[in-house]
């Protein structure tokens, strides 16, 4: 499957060496990614992986075999502390001089799996400049929650909102956790669009099957879309008018209105300069 | 005692590691043949890099990338002489 990756559509693609590998074979598993890392044709497809967490004696020598294959992204688990996150994140600017690496260079996405992490969210996400992604760890979680984790997802919608307000106001990306019925594929879709709406900025698959419906689901609906090329080509006409409100399609539209009009562009792909639109 | 790395899954190989008098690989699979030179010569890099210890290595091949088969001779190695000592 990694072979293929670039050919599915993902935009990253995830190693894992942490819940994915038992205990006896985390050094195979370490040196396969490595080689894999150095190896394999990833065309673009940014090279994301999962690292055990700081509690394990595996993290650092993770790290260490990790870090010069040159992966893009270091993903974190079970981030509890702004201390832990800036322990490894030193351990990876150590790294990445060592092995003439730029500074910096290597993101790092990290994963809230307790309660206490997701209260403490806002903190952690602003821990160092490498923090660049942040997501739940749903099934930890609601473990740590003493509750059920449930297809609708209704009870881990006050630690997503809170999650994906801490990511906004950070400006650093937040993705939402996997859907593990492979075979629902409606189901994928309206909750990658429930996703999408909420306001995170990807999704994770499980299998290269979930890969064109979780991309679909973060295109804006067609009417959707529709609208907001309407808003932006009346905006940009009562940009050169003067006018700070006017309407499209029977709406009101003012500066908020027109922003989130770009954003639904920019979810498209659709380049607008703000600059021609905003009053 | 015999270390083992890896699996006999699809795309995958097994290696073994056991002690010996001297240094000897065997590298089997159902396209050795085709990739016997190629091996061989990785194997014998890889065994070099290790300072040339005296193993009885033996490498079972299920259609692994090259890059699979030096990753699991390296860690059989790895575990082999850290059992030694």
């Amino acid at each position: 499957m990694l072979q293929s990756c670039p050919s599915l559509g993902a935009d990253c693609v995830i190693l894992d060496l942490e819940d994915a590998v038992a205990p006896v074979h985390k050094d195979e598993a370490r040196r396969l990614v490595a080689y894999a890392l150095r190896c394999l044709p990833f065309d673009g497809v940014e090279k994301v992986v999962r690292i055990n967490d700081v509690s394990t004696p595996w993290w650092e020598l993770d790290l260490e075999e990790i870090v010069p294959a040159g992966p893009d992204v270091i993903r974190l688990p079970k981030a509890e502390s702004v201390e832990n996150i800036r322990m490894v994140d030193n351990r990876i600017t150590e790294l990445e001089k060592a092995n003439g690496l730029p500074e910096g260079g290597i993101e790092l996405h990290i994963l809230l799996e307790s309660a206490q992490a997701v209260e403490n969210v806002a903190k952690l996400v602003r821990s160092c400049k490498r923090v660049k992604g942040v997501g739940l760890g749903g099934q930890d979680l609601t473990a740590d929650m003493g509750i059920r984790k449930t297809s609708s997802g209704d009870e881990l919608a006050y630690a997503n909102g809170h999650m994906i307000l801490a990511a906004k106001a950070a400006k650093i990306d937040c993705f939402d956790s996997v859907y593990t019925d492979i075979n629902d594929g409606e189901g994928l879709l309206a909750n990658t669009r429930k996703a999408a709406t909420m306001g995170f900025s990807g999704k994770s698959a499980i299998h290269p099957s979930q890969v064109r419906i979780i991309n679909q689901g973060f295109c804006p609906p067609e009417d959707i879309l529709s609208h907001a090329q309407d808003v932006i080509a009346a905006a940009k006409i009562a940009r050169t008018e003067g006018r700070g409100a006017f309407s499209v399609n029977g709406k009101m539209v003012d500066g908020p209105v027109i922003r989130q009009a770009m954003n639904v562009l920019a979810q498209a792909g659709i380049p607008c300069n703000s600059e021609e639109v905003l009053p | 005692m015999c270390i083992l790395a890896g699996s006999d899954g699809k795309s995958d190989c097994f290696v073994t590691v056991e002690p010996a008098e001297t240094m000897e690989w065997k590298y089997q699979g159902r396209n050795s043949q085709l990739f016997a030179t190629r091996t061989d010569s990785m194997i014998q890099e890889t065994l070099d890099r290790y300072g040339s210890p005296k193993v009885r290595l033996i490498v079972g091949d299920f259609g692994a990338l090259p890059f699979v088969i030096r990753a699991r001779v390296e860690v059989a190695l790895e575990r082999a002489l850290k059992e030694r000592a």
